[in-house]
């Protein structure tokens, strides 16, 4: 979904002609700091984040651990929210009022986590295909604009701007802290580090191509402006005389990747301040935090603030997507909780 | 009462997520097809709209076609020139004297004229490009004359409608080979790029006539011109079309700074890889007065090397084409082996020679690079900052061309022997 965003320009405006590059950095980053943060759930086999900061700090820790997470995954709705109706504004209805559009994700983010997680793994696992079958058109759809001397001077900006600016970037990657709540449903710490593993494989792949495939259609530095990088590819898009303006048809597959994106962050505040505070159910905090979450996203004042506010959030968003876990790990270590050498049951 | 609620929230989802608030029907849409930006007399601009009229687009029996009404046939199009302060606030003026809300989606030119391109234009692209409605692909171009005088002159004989007339007529460079294809987005791009700059289709409005004698021949010490001896609005001819289009126009940044001829052209497109095909004249080698055209067609991409020696770029271009005769006026058998050598020895140096001229006149007059050399150039960087600081396009200037024309004609069409005519005299 980050991808379908602003993702492409912000490895564009670190790294240069060499956004590629940045890009593979982060993605071998992202990849050494799973590999730290899976150490936490070895010791803990089948338990989720919240039962292992009980664990190694106590119910405070727990109740901080839900907390952070949820207030998070709530900053990161407000701002994905508001971007993303504003970008339906500029791009598709411009007449429609901001609220009306903001509304329509956080109704159908309300009644999905509403419906359970399962049902919400269902419906990704149903859209996901469509949605990747549609990027990789646009991909390949602009092939005929490829240039591949757009990424010369082959450092870009640098390498210390590069390793210095990139290394932030690793916040692109803290969406995998779902896979802290899902631990216990993975069942064994194989199946955790496959699906985390796979994961970021996944991820780093369609971020790398999108970030590459970007850099060689816009040249620098008009790809450092550039709104919308993968719709700004989309609307180059045509065959003949005959097929042209084909963006429209990406729209749904943009809509409905942002309302899983949504979805999903939002199931994670609501299971969050569930786990965190030991609650017996989720439901009665879905709407209260649908009201809060609408309403955060209307703070800024302009699509400009936003984007300030994102930055922040792709910034500091390793704190609480890596830094945490990697905290419990060190406590566990210290206070000798867990198991190093534990081994799972058979699923 | 849980289905009636579930019942009510879909009903209530179909009516809202239909777009009511931003519908745009169709028939309430007036379609731009191109616009034309001049200098304005009493505001910054004058803006000129040509409007489709869609009830005459049908291909009715009528045989109506476009450029206003004419003769009391029905256009296909209408065309309204209004002065505003800037492009977007120029909609909602049209907006008060046409009953239809303008529609930007299909327009598929954008004409400025050099007056205005003079003055450096990319505010407007800029404009343009911020604008979701502008198609980004929408073809740019220079006009020599006002933009509304030829958007004016336009009359689409052969086609009924207007849109598919720019579609053809502006990309019939790649079977020309005298004029360029570029795009409001190529423009965009170019103008903040530091390895290459904008070009574009030099169009203009033939007030000529048949008798006309200018042409760029004389500068090239021709007796005669050749096809591509013109700028655009020079050909000589004697049309109902007068707009036309021959020749790039050459900006350096976002100002326009001078004209390529047909010819030139050639050889721009030979250096930027964007050439396709094209019919050229030459002087016969072997008899100096008569005349020999070839099919002159791309047979591998152009290659493009640059070394930098002592701060001077080096340039090193390797071209390959292959001919194809389509005349030979003096009836020499140039279908002899031995004789195409020679025939094949001259193209090449003549292609060879025209490029390094046409290189001289961007380099050393416009200062320049359309051609995009600095792409290969800038290779040779390791980081965006070094490229910036070497400054390519002051650098470009004090560059030096070495070309390599590799010319081989392949085919005869369908006459492999040429035998002259006999008369009463013997052979002529």
């Amino acid at each position: 979904m980050q991808v379908f965003l602003n993702l492409p320009m912000q490895f564009v405006q670190i790294g240069g002609t060499a956004a590629w590059l940045a890009a593979v950095y982060t993605a071998i980053l992202s990849f050494i700091v799973f590999f730290i943060v899976s150490q936490l759930f070895k010791r803990f086999p089948n338990k989720d984040i919240y039962e292992i900061g009980k664990e190694t700090a106590g119910k405070a820790g727990q109740i901080i651990i839900g907390i952070v997470l949820a207030g998070y995954s709530l900053f990161a709705i407000s701002i994905i929210l508001r971007e993303f109706s504003e970008d339906l504004k500029t791009i598709v209805m411009p007449l429609s009022p901001l609220s009306l559009l903001a509304t329509f994700f956080i109704i159908s983010a309300v009644i999905s986590v509403n419906l359970g997680l399962e049902t919400l793994l269902r419906v990704s696992a149903v859209f996901v295909p469509i949605i990747t079958v549609g990027y990789f058109i646009i991909i390949f759809g602009v092939s005929p604009y490829y240039d591949f001397t757009r990424i010369m001077p082959i450092l870009g900006s640098g390498l210390t701007d590069i390793l210095g600016q990139g290394f932030p970037r690793i916040s692109l990657y803290t969406a995998i802290l779902i896979l802290y709540l899902l631990a216990p449903f993975l069942k064994t710490y194989d199946n955790f580090k496959k699906v985390g593993y796979w994961t970021l494989g996944l991820s780093n792949f369609f971020i790398i191509t999108s970030v590459l495939a970007f850099t060689i259609v816009i040249p620098y530095p008009t790809s450092s402006e550039t709104y919308l990088p993968i719709y700004a590819l989309s609307r180059l898009i045509h065959v003949g005389r005959f097929f042209d303006r084909v963006e429209s048809v990406f729209m749904p597959i943009w809509v409905l990747a942002a309302a899983i994106y949504l979805s999903i962050a939002f199931f994670v505040v609501c299971y969050s301040i569930m786990k965190g505070f030991d609650l017996p159910s989720m439901k009665p905090l879905i709407i209260p935090v649908a009201i809060i979450a609408f309403t955060l996203s209307f703070i800024s004042q302009s699509i400009f603030e936003t984007f300030k506010s994102e930055v922040i959030f792709r910034t500091w968003g390793m704190i609480p997507g890596f830094g945490l876990p990697i905290l419990l790990l060190l406590i566990a270590i210290i206070r000798k909780k867990g198991s190093p050498q534990s081994k799972s049951p058979p699923a | 009462m849980k289905k009636v609620i579930i019942l009510l929230i879909l009903i209530t989802f179909c009516v809202s997520l239909t777009a009511c608030y931003d519908a745009r029907e169709v028939d309430d849409l007036a379609y731009v097809i191109a616009i034309g930006l001049d200098k304005g007399k009493n505001s910054s601009l004058k803006i000129t709209f040509q409007i489709a009229i869609p009830k005459n687009l049908g291909g009715g029996g009528d045989g109506s076609q476009g450029g206003g009404s004419q003769g009391g046939k029905s256009s296909a199009f209408e065309n309204i020139t209004i002065e505003a302060p800037a492009i977007n606030p120029s909609f909602d003026m049209v907006n008060a004297f046409v009953g239809r809300d303008l529609l930007l989606s299909h327009t598929k030119a954008v004409i400025v004229s050099e007056e205005l391109a003079k003055e450096g234009i990319l505010h407007l692209v800029r404009e343009m490009i911020r604008n979701r409605e502008f198609r980004r692909k929408m073809t740019f171009v220079v006009s020599r004359t006002t933009a509304e005088e030829y958007i004016r002159s336009i009359n689409p004989a052969l086609e009924i409608n207007p849109a598919k007339y720019y579609d053809l007529h502006y990309n019939s460079g790649r079977y020309t080979g005298t004029s360029p294809y570029l795009t409001l987005l190529n423009m965009y791009n170019r103008m903040m790029s530091a390895d290459r700059q904008p070009a574009a289709i030099l169009a203009s409005v033939n007030k000529s006539g048949l008798e006309s004698n200018k042409s760029t021949a004389e500068n090239k010490n021709r007796n005669t011109p050749f096809e591509a001896d013109f700028y655009s609005g020079d050909i000589p001819k004697k049309s109902s079309l007068p707009a036309e289009i021959m020749g790039t126009a050459v900006f350096d940044g976002s100002k326009f700074v001078g004209e390529l001829d047909g010819e030139s052209t050639y050889h721009y497109l030979l250096g930027c890889n964007e050439y396709g095909r094209a019919v050229w004249t030459f002087n016969d080698p072997l008899h100096s007065n008569q005349k020999i055209n070839l099919t002159v067609i791309k047979n591998r991409d152009t290659q493009v090397r640059v070394k930098i020696l002592n701060g001077i770029p080096n340039i090193n271009v390797s071209i390959d084409l292959e001919g194809d005769i389509i005349s030979i006026h003096s009836g020499e058998n140039y279908e002899d082996p031995e004789k195409l050598k020679v025939l094949e020895n001259y193209v090449n140096q003549h292609i060879k020679n025209g490029f390094i001229n046409t290189f001289n006149i961007l380099s050393k007059k416009y200062k320049s690079d359309i051609y995009g050399f600095g792409r290969s150039a800038k290779v040779l960087f390791p980081t965006w900052k070094s490229w910036e600081n070497f400054n390519w396009e002051k650098r470009f200037s004090q560059s030096n061309m070495n070309v390599k024309v590799n010319f081989h004609i392949r085919r005869g069409g369908l006459i492999i022997k040429s035998h002259p005519a006999v008369s009463s005299e013997g052979k002529e």
